[in-house]
């Protein structure tokens, strides 16, 4: 199992994390999907805000196949920046925080909703 | 066939042997004068060898090992011979050794499901964020160069 195949199957897959924090914290603490369910969570401590913003980063950039559903949808990566984001603004100050998202530009997210919202529109 | 019907595992060598071992153990009892004696044709050398080689056979299982011991204390009973009780003796140290063998296999075997079962619980413990102080390492070195990839790519 490739790394991306590893934080799919942890988003979206058969063995996802219904909590993205706890998703977050199964990412970023290298928990093999199949043991996820093993998990005693109680929050992400603040050592893993580096890791949190190199997650943002590969994630958020990377157009690799193995993190889109079979349609193409990048549901995994937008759930998994998103996590992330949220835990990088309990974790560091708001200025800092303005700086990483200015400065880590991410792509667009083919988002499954903004389907659905488009064709409600057409109709 | 052991007692309660076959085993599984299916047959193999060893158990063929073992069966065909213990067949020429059977030690016939009959009584003549009043006194209890081993059938006419069974002889000392034949139930002796008999004993020694089942008592060789490596990892001997517990089942074997008492039956041995029976067999040994019967044959006792009646080779009264000085030559045949040491030779009797003798037999019997060799299946003291193989009981202490199995009892350090049986041992490891249970020292190894100990240690195994530390290691598969430890992992989940080891990933749950309540022990700050033993944090899971992140896939950061992975990460690092995944990100090189992609920029590489990009260019």
């Amino acid at each position: 199992m490739t790394e991306f195949q590893r934080l799919h199957e942890l988003a979206v897959g058969q063995h996802w994390v219904n909590d993205p924090q706890e998703l977050l914290y199964c990412c970023l603490a290298n928990v093999d999907p199949t043991r996820s369910h093993l998990i005693k969570f109680e929050g992400i401590p603040p050592s893993y805000v580096e890791a949190a913003k190199l997650l943002y980063q590969v994630v958020g950039q990377s157009e690799d196949e193995e993190l889109k559903s079979p349609e193409g949808y990048d549901m995994a990566a937008e759930i998994i920046c998103g996590a992330c984001l949220t835990y990088l603004q309990k974790e560091i100050s708001p200025e800092e925080f303005e700086s990483f998202k200015a400065n880590t530009p991410i792509r667009k997210f083919k988002s499954v909703m903004e389907d659905v919202f488009s064709m409600l529109k057409e109709a | 066939m052991p007692r309660g019907g076959p085993r599984g595992g299916g047959i193999n060598l060893r158990s063929l042997a073992i069966q065909q071992i213990k067949s020429r153990l059977q030690i016939d009892v009959v009584t003549a004068n009043g006194l209890k004696v081993v059938a006419p044709g069974q002889n000392f050398e034949d139930i002796s060898s008999a004993l020694a080689q089942l008592a060789v056979v490596k990892k001997l299982g517990i089942p074997n090992i008492r039956y041995l011991r029976k067999k040994i204390l019967v044959a006792h009973e009646f080779f009264k011979k000085p030559n045949q009780q040491l030779h009797l003796n003798q037999i019997s140290s060799l299946v003291d050794h193989a009981e202490q063998v199995c009892l350090d296999r049986v041992e490891r075997r249970k020292e190894k499901r100990m240690l195994q079962k530390i290691v598969d619980t430890k992992k989940p413990v080891q990933a749950s964020a309540s022990a700050p102080a033993a944090l899971p390492s992140s896939p950061m070195e992975l990460w690092k160069q995944m990100l090189k990839d992609q920029q590489e790519k990009k260019q």
